[in-house]
């Protein structure tokens, strides 16, 4: 027995689909449409409001009279196709949220994470204009000059990334920043999208104001916490990609609520700006596809939108990942590795490379081994894969150091100050460190990584197996699903591309994704501990 | 979707319009490269067309030669630690100082020697150039290195200072930055051979002093206004 069956409101919110339109409302005779069974059973109800997620949409004014087919009156433009939105608390939590980004960022002085490297923005033109001396991790240096690069110097590497990064170009004079592009633009622009997860999430997420907007806010936390703030203010793809991921959270609830057509397509976007951020989020395209997929209706159209999806990360992966053998297999395979004779062998390199075990490319000792690397064959990322499957030792050995990458969930050798800051080069900042917090745990224990997502993953299924809560109710179910699911590949990836070189840089879409299965975990198993009477079958006919 | 439409118009409207390229295979002797950006200077290939040596600039070419080896046989550019060793093999030192116009007692400090090879394209269709510049470190204690005057005989003139090893309090400085003590080549010398080299190195001992380092290096500086700017090689102070 669901709770709030008293309340129209809620009725709607558990039938989306009826109210959805006028003529299927006048079609519903009185006394067996939705109002009409819902009045019925009001008096076995429990007390409207003792329910925690459910149950919550009741005020004053919204309860029809028992056996009336009267449309509820609720109020204009709260509420659409049955789900209420709360529009005005919505716009309150992203204006709230998009103001505690800003003041995260920049008051008292901004941060963020020092570009060690990272050249993407020259596409657009531009340069980082930093004191030479400095190797680059050290400081955060945000301004970036116009700059004409010519061949081979800026790469033609293609990432959704660069669509923020022209914006925040084009923003950079409009804020009074020096340079071409400063990425304190950026740090604006990303804040203020943040803003508006946060109040797209009180929108589509089910039950009352105060658990959607707890909602919401744990998710902005996640992009307010010191492990993923100072990516917003870098020139890396990954703000883009988290960015993006927050709006195809919303899409995705949004889709599972009510799958119409123009829904489908409005999550592609989203969608495609993640998958285009960087060549290892190809592996989120299969999730993602499921997830498109994972509706009552218009599959005709999820499964175009999935095959664009998959379309541009198959084109992605071809063009832009460059599988480097030497990371997986002489960094990681073959690192402290006793018999990496042998499995220089079953890989299909060269055994003579054994010596070689271990040593990076910029390792002078390398130099000797070199040119009979660059003669020898070299695995594809399939061969790797494979390898690890007939080597459990070794697949165990890289799944922990991949866990440890996890653990650690930010680079500890990027800077988070500007410099003149008076910060010490190399200074992380913990201004807000709630998810940071968590990650201690999981730095004494990694595999409870692995746990989170299976709990998280379970809780979301007994959600959507479970026949008392509603469809809006559910799509937390199917999200608790997907997101463990999402990290779990995203992991793979890192695992078997990056190996244990910068794994923990390259694991902050997979640590996203698992911060993000902290308060879905919660809401999940709110919702299966406190729905646990069946409702009666009657009761579920549209679900 | 209008969204990303309008994010794709933007980013269109905000790319940089493709610079101008110069082969690498028609760079010559003599020529001047801007490398403002590190990236720039550690590609292995350059093909920015290269400046008058009296812009600011970074590096100059000194050598133009062909790569050798094995690996050059290759349809495909060998990957960078194996360019290392083919470059380092390829950019003799010994004309830099032919170059650079320095004479018995002229020690060239500093100067750097950076290779680019042809880009990949470049490579593929058979170009095997091996570019050798040379690159002057900053006097800018902020900024990378500029130059606004070419190598080519420099130690001729007195922007050799910039080249030149000079020592201020026990720490080495370019000449053109404010130091006491001037190194003269060679070193090994007693007292007496260094004050003659030194007498040579500046065409007077009057009002200068020498001083023999530990290691028998041979220093000369200014009896009064002992810090000072620029170099006493003779006919080259500013």
């Amino acid at each position: 027995m669901t709770l709030g069956q008293k309340d129209p409101v809620a009725w709607g919110d558990r039938f989306p689909e009826k109210p959805a339109t006028k003529r299927r409302w006048w079609r519903w005779p009185a006394g067996t449409g939705p109002l009409r069974l819902r009045a019925k059973s009001s008096r076995h109800e429990p007390r409207p409001g003792s329910g925690l997620l459910s149950g919550l949409h009741e005020r004053p004014g919204s309860r029809a009279e028992p056996g009336s087919p009267s449309r509820p009156r609720v109020a204009r433009g709260s509420r659409q196709g049955g789900v209420r939105r709360f529009p005005l608390v919505a716009l309150l939590v992203g204006v709230g949220w998009a103001a505690v980004m800003q003041a995260r960022l920049f008051l008292g002085g901004h941060v963020g994470l020092a570009g060690f490297g990272e050249n993407l923005p020259c596409r657009l033109g531009v340069a980082n204009f930093r004191d030479p001396a400095l190797a680059g991790w050290e400081h955060v240096q945000p301004i970036w000059t116009a700059h004409a690069w010519t061949g081979e110097n800026c790469p033609p590497e293609f990432s959704t990334a660069l669509f923020a990064q022209a914006a925040g170009k084009w923003l950079t004079p409009l804020l009074g920043y020096p340079g071409a592009l400063d990425l304190r633009a950026l740090g604006v622009l990303f804040g203020v999208l943040v803003g508006v997860v946060c109040g797209l999430l009180v929108a589509v997420t089910p039950g009352r104001p105060l658990f959607r907007v707890g909602f919401a806010s744990a998710a902005g936390l996640v992009y307010a916490d010191a492990g993923f703030a100072g990516y917003l203010v870098s020139p890396y793809a990954e703000p883009t990609a988290l960015v993006a991921a927050g709006f195809l959270v919303v899409a995705l609830l949004l889709l599972w609520e009510r799958p119409t057509a123009p829904r489908v397509l409005a999550t592609a976007v989203p969608a495609l700006l993640v998958v285009g951020a960087r060549p290892e989020y190809v592996t989120l395209v299969p999730v993602i596809g499921f997830a498109l997929l994972w509706v009552r209706g218009r599959r005709v159209v999820a499964l175009m939108v999935a095959t664009w999806i998959a379309g541009l990360g198959v084109f992605h992966a071809v063009t832009e990942a460059r599988f480097d053998d030497h990371r997986a297999v002489f960094q990681t395979i073959l690192y402290d590795d006793p018999t990496a004779a042998a499995d220089l062998a079953s890989l299909g390199l060269d055994p003579e490379l054994a010596p070689a075990a271990g040593l990076s490319r910029d390792d002078p000792s390398w130099v000797a081994f070199a040119d009979r690397y660059h003669r020898t064959a070299h695995p594809s990322p399939l061969q790797v894969a494979g390898f690890y499957a007939t080597h459990p030792w070794h697949a165990i050995r890289t799944l922990g150091w991949g866990f440890q990458g996890v653990a650690g969930l930010r680079p500890h050798y990027l800077g988070s100050y500007p410099e003149g800051a008076g910060k010490p080069a190399g200074t992380q900042e913990h201004r807000v460190a709630v998810y940071s917090a968590i990650w201690e745990v999981f730095r004494r224990g990694p595999l409870l990584v692995l746990v989170l997502w299976v709990a998280t993953a379970g809780a979301g299924f007994l959600v959507v197996r479970r026949r008392s809560l509603t469809p809006s109710e559910k799509t937390l179910g199917r999200l608790a699903v997907v997101l463990p699911l999402a990290a779990l590949a995203q992991f793979a990836v890192v695992v078997l591309v990056h190996g244990r070189v910068e794994t923990v840089r390259h694991m902050a879409m997979t640590n996203w994704l698992t911060a993000m299965c902290v308060p879905v975990l919660a809401v999940a198993v709110a919702l299966v501990l406190t729905r646990l009477r069946p409702v009666p079958r009657w009761q579920h006919r549209d679900q | 979707m209008g969204k990303a439409l309008a994010l794709l118009l933007l980013t269109a409207t905000a790319c940089a319009a493709p610079a101008t390229t110069h082969p690498s295979a028609a760079m010559p002797v003599g020529s001047c490269h801007v490398m403002s950006q590190p990236e720039e200077l550690y590609a292995l290939s350059d093909v920015r067309p290269p400046v008058p040596c009296t812009q600011p600039h970074q590096t100059e070419t000194y050598l133009v030669t062909q790569l050798t080896g094995p690996l050059t046989d290759t349809p495909v550019r060998p990957p960078h630690e194996l360019l290392v060793p083919m470059v380092t093999a390829g950019c003799d030192y010994r004309p830099i100082r032919p170059y650079l116009a320095a004479g018995p007692h002229d020690a060239q400090w500093g100067v750097s020697v950076w290779g680019k090879v042809p880009t990949p394209d470049e490579w593929a269709a058979g170009d095997r150039t091996l570019r050798c510049d040379l690159l002057v470190p900053t006097t800018h204690p902020n900024g990378g290195p500029v130059l606004t005057a070419p190598l080519r005989g420099i130690m001729n003139r007195p922007e050799s200072a910039a080249i030149r090893r000079c020592n201020l309090e026990g720490r080495d400085v370019q000449c053109a930055l404010p130091h006491e003590w001037e190194w003269v080549e060679p070193q090994g010398l007693t007292r007496n051979g260094c004050r003659a080299n030194a007498a040579m190195f500046a065409g007077r001992l009057h009002g200068l002093r020498i001083r023999l380092g530990p290691d028998r290096s041979c220093w000369v500086g200014r009896e009064r206004h002992r810090i000072t700017v620029g170099t006493l090689r003779e006919g080259r102070a500013a």
